[in-house]
């Protein structure tokens, strides 16, 4: 059968702006806006023009697979940054961040298994906190643990508050790292100056003396009296710190007669220094010693006085066992005789002779460094060395020089 | 300085309605900004009016986010709690009462604050103290409810059982995949953020714009939604003293939930308020007969749904301020058991390098709360009548103003995220916004809850506290 064309009917009605109905997103039954539906949900007819966002669909989804991998990259690549202390201000809260200096306290509390170690990077100071994360950190850094003036590394999330200060959380524990450790210089106690205060130092002590006192305000101290053969140094513990000893450590302290090999910190105390284990753990006995030992060494000399203030003595006492110990000298000069880069001293102090080079680099440490010549008195303090087989004394302290000025 | 603080609540109130007027944009970038603005400025504004000012413009942001949530659909998260309902009233010209209803939920959630002050320093802090080393599987316990309780969906619409099957699982399906992409975001922004230091108190904001903000911006920019010029005004507001008592519980509920909880946002909350105290409009009939002997058949009114409607509105109301300000304002409750106080959410994120809470501090916080509640109420009729007046224009400018919108937040994202610093930082920022609104895209295409992008905070802040951080870390390589 031939298909029979199908007369356009005639518009009656006028086509305007507002008869046109734009039928996409409704549903064709009811008239619900079903946007991007396929089921009107009212009534639940088939939608027929339901508002097509499969290109957004595809890329809300594709976008986000792609965007993790891209986000995981950038983290995976991205180094945190080092911020000097002093430069950590408001703005920072929440930062990751790396810092990086001296460590200057190490406290572990193993029964909340947690680690708060600080940080000094010369600009200032900030505590790092490991909560619940010692065991790991332990595991991980193996007999590589951070020690007190390690140059250390840290990076973790900033926390700060108005009234607890700054802190860095550090949840990773691989996120720690030892820079360079510290080599604990080993110092005779008589060589021990006021400019060491601060620094940690390695000494070869026995205990020579204890006492337990209370102060006017009811503070309990413990007084130690650190000594070696060449000087006393003190040290004293609140009774808070002796709690905190561990036990094989407490007993090397309290047992008399034991050599003991120690960290410590150098400390000032009303212009007085004074030692504090910066390590208990780090305590080791290198040898017991006899009670005349042990007499010989607090009873001889007189002068034996406490760090700073080496014992005097005198030429005709020194031997090759004294080597590197350091004592204070009253002497002339007998003859003086210009070499390369100094002046070679013969000083004579009534009771022996002993040869000492005044370096050029020593001229401005010096006071009366001019007044060096034949006949002047000269007194300081000292240390024994050797040079080819022969005694000598080198100049360790020059600001303790001091040359009698020629009379006018 | 009563002056000053008063001062500085007043014009907290007046910046934060103007700011949460524009569609969108978050009180925490508004917040951020200010800061930024305070640390320049820190000697002429005294610190004692600068919590108060901060405190007034959340409480502004609380009351008149409502309006471009309901007239211009900008969602963020918390519109979870209002929206839904909203949107069908201004549909039905009835946007001035869905305004001015979220409105009076959220001045009557003033109220409940006050009168909650006992239990916040007698009860909340023992809550406060015991909780908080539980967090961690409460936070878990939320996850596991708030996902399942989207199940089982579908009308079992079908011929075979594979349409069955999909129909009924196709969105959740969706929830999921957002709820697993953004716990991924989460775990590798918490694990290793890519904010540059110097702007690391916004590094969570690029995230936020990206799920809530574009989505909705873009969402807009495709619908074909009209909704009727003619939006009615009277009088009156159609909800009862009842409705008011109803909402009261859910909402309380709610809001405590979102101040007690880290990372528990208004959507969540609601939906577990909305669980606990739910209840029905159920009319008892007598004219059918019941299947079980003793029994009657209870029927749902065509009532119910606008009962419903109103308390939901409501309720979203009281849980908005409790969320945003009395999180805020827990900060300052200092007792003995919580001498650091109990603060949660962003604002007190933001705000702890810059302020220490005292003694006393919580009456004169209370005090700007209540101040600028009625500041921002008569400000919320005032421009809900506005926006009615003028809704014909702005409904026919609306892609315009969400072009303008759109700029302002890549500019803002880009700015605080890291480009005020360094302009790779700028561009990193916007690659974490695009990547999150594609992420934030899918629940809002794909016709499942919103809130599964809070897993961004939820999963890793769960994690963290369980003390997995570092697994995490080594798991995603991220050491």
């Amino acid at each position: 059968m031939p298909k029979k064309h199908l007369s356009k009917k005639k518009r009656t009605v006028p086509r305007t702006r507002h008869s046109v109905v734009d039928e996409e997103g409704l549903c064709p039954t009811c008239g619900y806006f079903c946007a991007t539906l396929l089921t009107c949900p009212r009534c639940g007819a088939r939608v027929e023009k339901r508002i097509s966002i499969r290109l957004i669909k595809i890329i809300s989804v594709a976008g986000s697979l792609a965007g993790i991998i891209l986000l995981w990259t950038a983290a995976h690549l991205k180094e945190p940054m080092l911020v000097n202390i002093e430069d950590i201000d408001e703005k920072m809260n929440g930062a990751y961040i790396r810092v990086a200096g001296k460590m200057v306290s190490y406290l572990e509390d193993t029964s909340r298994n947690s680690l708060r170690m600080k940080i000094d990077d010369g600009t200032g100071q900030i505590s790092i906190s490991a909560f619940n994360k010692l065991s790991q950190f332990k595991k991980i850094h193996k007999d590589r643990l951070p020690e007190l003036g390690d140059q250390v590394e840290a990076a973790g999330s900033l926390s700060e508050t108005q009234k607890f200060g700054i802190a860095l959380f550090l949840p990773v524990p691989e996120r720690f790292r030892i820079i360079k450790k510290l080599q604990l210089k080993s110092y005779h106690l008589a060589d021990i100056s006021p400019g060491l205060a601060g620094t940690l130092a390695r000494i070869s002590v026995f205990v020579s003396s204890y006492e337990k006192r209370k102060t006017k305000k009811g503070i309990i101290l413990h007084s130690f009296i650190l000594s070696d053969r060449t000087a006393n140094i003190s040290m004293v513990l609140f009774d808070s710190e002796m709690e905190r000893i561990p036990g094989q450590a407490r007993e090397l302290l309290f047992t008399k007669g034991l050599e003991l090999d120690m960290p410590v910190k150098i400390t000032e105390y009303k212009g007085r220094l004074q030692a504090s284990i910066s390590d208990y753990s780090k305590i080791k006995m290198i040898r017991r010693l006899s009670s005349k030992e042990m007499d010989r060494i607090t009873k001889a000399g007189k002068g034996y006085g406490t760090t700073g203030t080496p014992p005097v003595n005198s030429f005709d006492r020194i031997t090759s066992a004294d080597i590197g110990a350091s004592y204070s000298f009253h002497a002339i000069i007998a003859e003086a005789r210009e070499m390369g880069k100094g002046i070679l001293l013969l000083l004579d102090d009534g009771k022996g002779r002993m040869e000492v080079v005044v370096w050029d680099s020593l001229r401005e440490q010096i006071k009366d460094y001019g007044q060096i010549a034949i006949g002047i008195k000269i007194s300081g303090v000292f240390q024994i060395s050797e040079y080819k087989g022969k005694l000598q004394l080198k100049i360790t302290r020059p600001e303790t020089l001091h040359l009698e000025k020629k009379a006018e | 300085m009563e002056l000053t603080i008063i001062t500085f609540c007043v014009l907290g109130t007046i910046i934060g309605s103007l700011l949460c007027l524009i569609p969108s944009l978050h009180i925490y970038n508004v917040a951020g900004i200010a800061i930024l603005v305070y640390i320049e400025f820190r000697s002429l504004i005294p610190e004692y009016a600068m919590v108060p000012f901060f405190m007034s413009m959340m409480v502004a942001f609380a009351f008149l986010n409502t309006i471009p949530m309901t007239f211009f659909s900008a969602a963020d998260e918390s519109a979870g709690a209002t929206i839904l309902p909203s949107l069908d009233m201004l549909k039905n010209g009835k946007g001035r009462d869905a305004s001015l209803l979220a409105g009076i939920g959220t001045l009557m959630g003033v109220f409940l604050l006050v009168l909650l002050t006992p239990f916040f320093y007698k009860v909340c802090t023992y809550i406060y103290a015991i909780s908080r080393v539980h967090l961690h599987w409460i936070i878990g316990l939320i996850l596991v409810f708030y996902v399942m309780s989207e199940w089982p969906k579908g009308a079992g619409r079908g011929r075979t059982p594979w349409e069955k099957f999909r129909n009924g699982w196709y969105n959740l399906f969706a929830g999921l995949l957002t709820f697993i992409l953004a716990s991924l975001t989460g775990l590798i922004l918490t694990t290793k953020p890519l904010a540059p230091p110097q702007l690391s108190f916004q590094n969570i904001m690029p995230v936020f714009v990206g799920f809530f903000a574009f989505p909705s911006i873009i969402q807009t920019f495709l619908s074909k939604a009209k909704y009727p010029v003619d939006q009615y005004e009277s009088r009156y507001v159609n909800a009862g003293w009842g409705d008011l008592g109803y909402a009261a519980l859910p909402g309380t509920v709610g809001g405590l939930l979102t101040a007690m909880i880290p990372a528990v946002t208004i959507g969540i909350a609601s939906i577990f308020s909305s669980h606990i105290t739910n209840h029905r409009n159920l009319i008892q009939s007598s004219f059918e007969r019941p299947v079980e002997p003793h029994t009657v058949v209870r029927v749902h009114t065509p009532e119910i749904y606008y009962v419903q409607e109103r308390i939901f509105l409501i309720a979203g109301g009281i849980n908005k301020i409790i969320y945003y300000v009395g999180a805020f304002l827990l900060l300052f409750v200092l007792t003995d058991i919580t001498p650091n106080g109990m603060g949660r959410g962003g604002l007190n994120i933001l705000m702890k390098p810059l302020t220490t809470p005292q003694k006393g501090d919580y009456f004169i916080m209370l005090a700007a709360v209540i101040f600028s509640s009625g500041l921002s109420m008569l400000l919320l009729m005032g421009f809900t009548h506005l926006v009615i007046k003028h809704f014909k224009k702005l409904t026919n400018s609306i892609r315009l103003i969400y072009i303008a919108i759109t700029i302002f937040l890549v500019v803002l994202v880009f700015l605080m995220g890291g480009g005020l610093v360094d302009v790779k930082a700028g561009f990193m920022a916007l690659l974490v916004a695009a990547v999150t609104t594609c992420i934030g895209s899918i629940p809002v295409f794909f016709g499942c809850r919103r809130s599964h992008c809070m897993a961004v905070l939820l999963v890793p802040i769960a994690l963290n506290m369980a003390g997995y951080g570092d697994t995490i870390a080594r798991i995603l390589k991220l050491v």
